[in-house]
């Protein structure tokens, strides 16, 4: 199992609700790593919206001069929550039901990228 | 809530234990056995409903009707009886018993009547497009003692307790008192009903009610004079003023930008410092391009700067503002949730 697998694992055992996580490629694509009712949240109209909400904030940030921390974004019915670890180069995407624990989620995204910053 | 008073007066003392104990979980029971100690307990203290035997050694049940019509005339009266017949039912309604019961008697069907005696009485009724203040107002000058209840589209309920056009008390979810009563007059919308005054409302407020609804009224056309200027603007094209204010309310927000979500034309654009002048990413920004997902919000978080997008899906409008780093975020986003609703509001 790869590094990143197991912090996959580690996400989804810790974070209570999550739905999916992505990751945001060097290419600035998204790729899916894990859904887990790809039934109800259709992977193809998640990698739509998230491949174009994070070209528009990298626009946003382009224009601003400044480098995204942490992006925040509720639809009706999902939180997403970007994360960067810039030192390796990734970055990625936990995707919860909108009443989900944000906090909890942060939580684990800020050690798992303390983690990945370490290596 | 306080419980309500019961007496309970039958010379066999079975009844008027096992009676006692059905009852006494919802209210106060006291026990009598017979006509002397029973007027001499409500002589005592306070009794709304009196059950009450018939034929008891000494006074019987209608000397006890008779003392309470004389003496107590709001206690309601439960006779009952083993020796029941037509003639029996006519004295007793005769003598002005509310209620009568044959022995062997079904606890629950006393536990009902009493019930429906502290039941509140009235009629209700919703009205559609009559406004709060107007109804306070028309019950303020008929005088009326009842319960107004008032529920708002959120679910929330209140209530308004007028006594001889005197506020008594009011309460919500969350308020008693006064502020309880500016909570409900506050409600946009919803409906309203009225009954009878609940007997055993504390008396918290005890102001005029046409005092405070003067008063009241004074707000709301302030109020309703700060948002017809606002709406004048919107129509005249001159948003300017508006999100001006909003910015200064914001603090520490040297840029806000709000478009419209499908044209990008760029409604207001309010820069302090260039280095925040984003302008042509702003016009472009469409997150929700060809995606059934619609986004509602988003809160950046960027090394120097946190940036909060609020999407008004319903007017198809995009606020976007910026701010410095270190500032107390949660409130900004708060004080922008507050300028939503009027927004809206503003721009159609």
């Amino acid at each position: 199992m790869s590094m990143k697998e197991e912090l996959i694992n580690q996400i989804f055992s810790e974070t209570e609700g999550i739905i999916g996580v992505f990751e945001i490629l060097s290419s600035n694509t998204i790729d899916k790593y894990r859904i887990l009712d790809e039934k109800t949240h259709k992977p193809s109209e998640m990698l739509l919206f998230l491949n174009n909400l994070v070209s528009e904030t990298q626009k946003i940030c382009f224009a601003l001069k400044d480098n995204p921390a942490e992006i925040i974004a509720n639809s009706a019915d999902y939180t997403f929550l970007i994360t960067t670890a810039k030192t390796d180069g990734s970055s990625f995407i936990m995707m919860l039901p909108k009443d989900g624990n944000i906090g909890l989620a942060k939580v684990v995204a800020q050690r798992i990228v303390a983690q990945l910053k370490s290596k | 809530m306080n419980k309500r008073n019961i007496l309970i007066v039958d010379d066999e003392k079975n009844i008027v234990m096992s009676l006692s104990d059905f009852l006494e979980a919802d209210y106060n029971c006291y026990k009598a056995y017979n006509v002397d100690e029973a007027i001499q307990i409500m002589t005592d203290s306070p009794v709304d409903v009196v059950i009450s035997d018939i034929r008891m050694p000494g006074k019987t049940g209608f000397d006890l009707i008779r003392w309470l019509k004389e003496n107590k005339p709001k206690t309601k009266t439960i006779m009952m009886t083993a020796y029941g017949s037509d003639s029996v039912k006519r004295a007793i309604r005769k003598e002005g018993a509310i209620f009568y019961f044959e022995k062997p008697i079904d606890y629950s069907e006393i536990r009902n009547i009493i019930e429906h005696i502290f039941s509140p009485k009235g009629f209700t009724a919703d009205l559609a497009g009559m406004d709060l203040i107007d109804m306070m107002q028309i019950l303020g000058f008929s005088g009326k003692d009842c319960t107004v209840i008032v529920r708002n589209r959120l679910g929330e309920t209140g209530k308004v307790f007028l006594k001889n056009s005197v506020l008594l008390n009011a309460e919500t979810d969350f308020n008693t008192g006064l502020d309880a009563f500016y909570d409900i007059i506050k409600w946009e919308s919803g409906s309203f009903s009225v009954s009878a005054l609940e007997g055993d409302v504390k008396p918290e407020i005890s102001f005029s009610l046409e005092h405070l609804l003067l008063e009241i009224s004074r707000i709301r056309d302030e109020s309703l004079r700060e948002y017809e200027t606002a709406k004048e603007m919107a129509v005249a094209g001159d948003y300017s003023d508006f999100f001006k204010e909003m910015k200064d309310n914001l603090e520490e927000c040297p840029a806000l930008y709000v478009k419209k979500g499908k044209t990008g034309s760029v409604i207001v654009s309010l820069v302090d410092d260039q280095k925040y002048s984003i302008e042509s990413a702003i016009k472009d920004y469409n997150p929700d391009k060809a995606s059934k997902i619609k986004l509602d919000e988003m809160l950046m978080t960027l090394e120097n700067s946190y940036i909060i997008i609020q999407q008004l899906n319903s007017i198809d409008v995009i606020i976007t503002a910026i701010f410095k780093k270190p500032c107390n975020i949660g409130l900004k986003y708060l004080t922008i949730s507050k300028y939503k609703p009027l927004i809206e509001g503003m721009i159609k």
